[in-house]
């Protein structure tokens, strides 16, 4: 057993650990200009961009994410479950920046997928369009393989047994899999949106315009320095922490496998 | 009549081909060592299984239209996230106390009290009398219970036996099928017993299966303790005396443990004898081939109730008069015991 001395020197440690992640809140609080913060008109574009795009970027993570996670958790054959668990490592893995170049060469106009989106009426590039392409392929990987895991977590005895009592696959999912599986459901989400909402790397090379609310931060830093670029930071931290910081405390309140 | 046609290679090799008798039992059990394939038959026919190689059909005539095998597993189902009575109505599509056999249910096992519980506030015995009821409130054709009511204490557990045969023949075409390690248990309550062993299975009444097990995985199953070795066996002569059987009940045999030696003593008439040792294997059960009026008979006799002798120890069966085996058995090499 630890003496109490020993006990204490690993308080100090976590201390410290706590200590360095708050850090930048506290530089916020103290640099933000609050008194100023009541004209962010300028902020009202940038913020409703990626709100929007945001919204429409995740209902399309959620729809492709979802039933994936749930069958890779639930039948996928071993080899399937192994490739898509690497390609989702991969994705996740891949710089947001290198992964803007990649979808540049992708949507860019004179390539197959661009020239067809064009055809259709789609700008490939620069467009509400490009700016959802980006955040879905910056969240995507987070979404699935979270929600994945929360799938895995449900004990399949559940699922069996509301299966042989009531064979009926979507009321099972819907009484059974899913409320169980919502906790970490909830946490793949919240990290979905907040991927999602400060969503930059791949932005910023695909879809400067229309002008998110990160890259309205890159460019203030660019031209007029931190000062006003601040107040933006704040406005994105608005948008991309309430609603993850909500779910998380909604998780851990009623998780019903815990305990 | 109900048939079951099994032929399995994957992921476990069993084939049979069994009809249970007619008119069919309420309760049959099915026994057998871990992995012989219990499990695996049951989720198949609750269509749960996942993928098997072969086939194991169930075969019944007639068949209800609303056929169905409701599985209930050992390890808990009740979804932790739900009321109890939220579930029954889940299943059932209305309230429970909407469906009179629902509630008579609930009513004997006393769960009325608890059904606005969530599962995680029940005890283990509660959680199980639960367990049951929901799966009977899917109104099966065959309810498959595997090992369920180990946390119900003894009394309640009797009353629920027997609201199960009422249950059963309540309806014809019903059926119960349990699994359990208590061969004590489904002695008691089944009319049939099932053993799936060595890749195949026997069947009979729990007491024709005990008298004779056909084969030692069946024995074990049965409450047979072990064999004595076959060494003993050489040396073994058979007798020329015709015998007189008696009561083949094994519990009448005259046997006892007595300084370590055996002593065989059938009852009846002196002139009863013993032929030949078959085999005998540590610890104590032994396969004997015995010469009847009807000619040889092959019989067994178990030897539950006494601790084995120590290793090392002479062992001699007698005949009433010559003996006929006798030798060291070697190390007792105890075999788990089926009933724990």
């Amino acid at each position: 057993m630890p003496s109490i001395d020993r006990r204490r020197g690993w308080g100090v440690m976590a201390a410290l650990a706590v200590a360095v992640a708050l850090i930048p809140f506290a530089v916020l609080l103290v640099e933000t200009p609050w008194k100023h913060l009541g004209d962010l008109g300028a902020a009202a574009g940038p913020v409703a961009v990626t709100a929007a795009a945001g919204g429409v970027a995740l209902a399309v993570v959620v729809g492709l994410g979802l039933p994936a996670a749930w069958y890779l958790a639930r039948h996928a054959s071993t080899p399937f479950r192994r490739v898509s668990e690497a390609a989702m490592v991969a994705l996740l893995l891949m710089p947001p920046l290198v992964l803007g170049l990649v979808l540049a060469y992708l949507l860019g106009p004179d390539t197959p997928v661009g020239a067809w989106l064009l055809r259709l009426g789609v700008t490939p590039t620069n467009s509400f369009f490009a700016l959802v392409v980006a955040q879905v392929y910056e969240a995507f990987p987070y979404f699935v393989l979270t929600a994945w895991a929360a799938f895995t977590t449900v004990p399949r005895v559940y699922e069996e047994a509301a299966a042989n009592l009531r064979p009926h696959p979507l009321a099972v999912f819907r009484e059974v899999t899913l409320p169980l599986a919502a906790p970490g459901l909830v946490a793949a989400l919240a990290m979905a949106w907040a991927r999602l909402v400060g969503a930059f790397g791949a932005v910023i090379v695909v879809a400067y315009h229309p002008v998110g609310l990160p890259v309205a931060i890159w460019i203030g830093l660019e031209e007029t320095g931190l000062a006003s670029a601040l107040p933006l930071a704040v406005a994105l931290l608005a948008l991309g922490f309430p609603v993850p910081l909500a779910l998380m405390v909604w998780r851990q309140s009623r998780d019903p496998l815990a305990g | 009549m109900i048939r079951w046609q099994v032929d399995l290679t994957w992921p476990v090799r069993l084939a049979f081909d069994l009809v249970l008798p007619d008119p069919p039992p309420a309760i049959v059990g099915l026994i057998g060592p871990n992995g012989a394939g219990k499990t695996t038959l049951l989720r198949h026919w609750a269509g749960i299984g996942g993928a098997v190689r072969g086939r194991a059909a169930w075969h019944q005539a007639p068949r209800p239209a609303d056929w169905r095998l409701v599985w209930v597993p050992q390890a808990p189902s009740l979804w932790p996230h739900r009321r109890l009575d939220a579930q029954l109505a889940w299943v059932l599509g209305r309230p429970w106390h909407q469906d009179p056999e629902v509630a008579q249910w609930v009513e004997r096992l006393g769960l009325g009290p608890h059904l606005h519980r969530f599962p995680p506030e029940l005890s283990g015995g509660l959680g199980q009398r639960a367990t049951l009821v929901r799966a009977l409130a899917a109104h099966p054709t065959v309810l498959a219970l595997d090992e369920v009511l180990s946390q119900v204490d003894a009394g309640e557990r009797e009353r629920i036996w027997e609201g199960l045969e009422d249950w059963a023949q309540a309806r014809p075409g019903r059926l119960v099928v349990i699994t359990s390690h208590r061969f004590e248990e489904v002695r008691r309550y089944c009319d049939y017993v099932v053993v799936l062993a060595e890749g195949t299975a026997w069947a009979g009444t729990p007491d024709a299966l005990r008298l004779k097990p056909h084969v030692w995985a069946v024995g074990q199953e049965v409450g047979y303790a072990g064999f004595l070795p076959d060494s003993v066996a050489e040396g073994a002569a058979p007798s020329e005396t015709p015998a007189l059987i008696g009561s083949a009940g094994s519990t009448q045999w005259g046997m006892a443990l007595d300084e370590s030696v055996l002593h065989w003593q059938p009852p009846g008439p002196a002139r009863a004898v013993m032929a030949r040792v078959r085999a005998l294997r540590p610890p104590w059960a032994v396969e004997l081939e015995l010469p009847t009026t009807l000619g040889r008979r092959r019989m067994w006799l178990p030897w539950p109730p006494w601790p084995p002798p120590p290793p090392g120890a002479t062992v001699t069966v007698w005949a009433n008069g010559p003996r006929v085996a006798s030798g060291r058995p070697a190390v007792p090499e105890i075999p788990k015991d089926p009933n724990p």
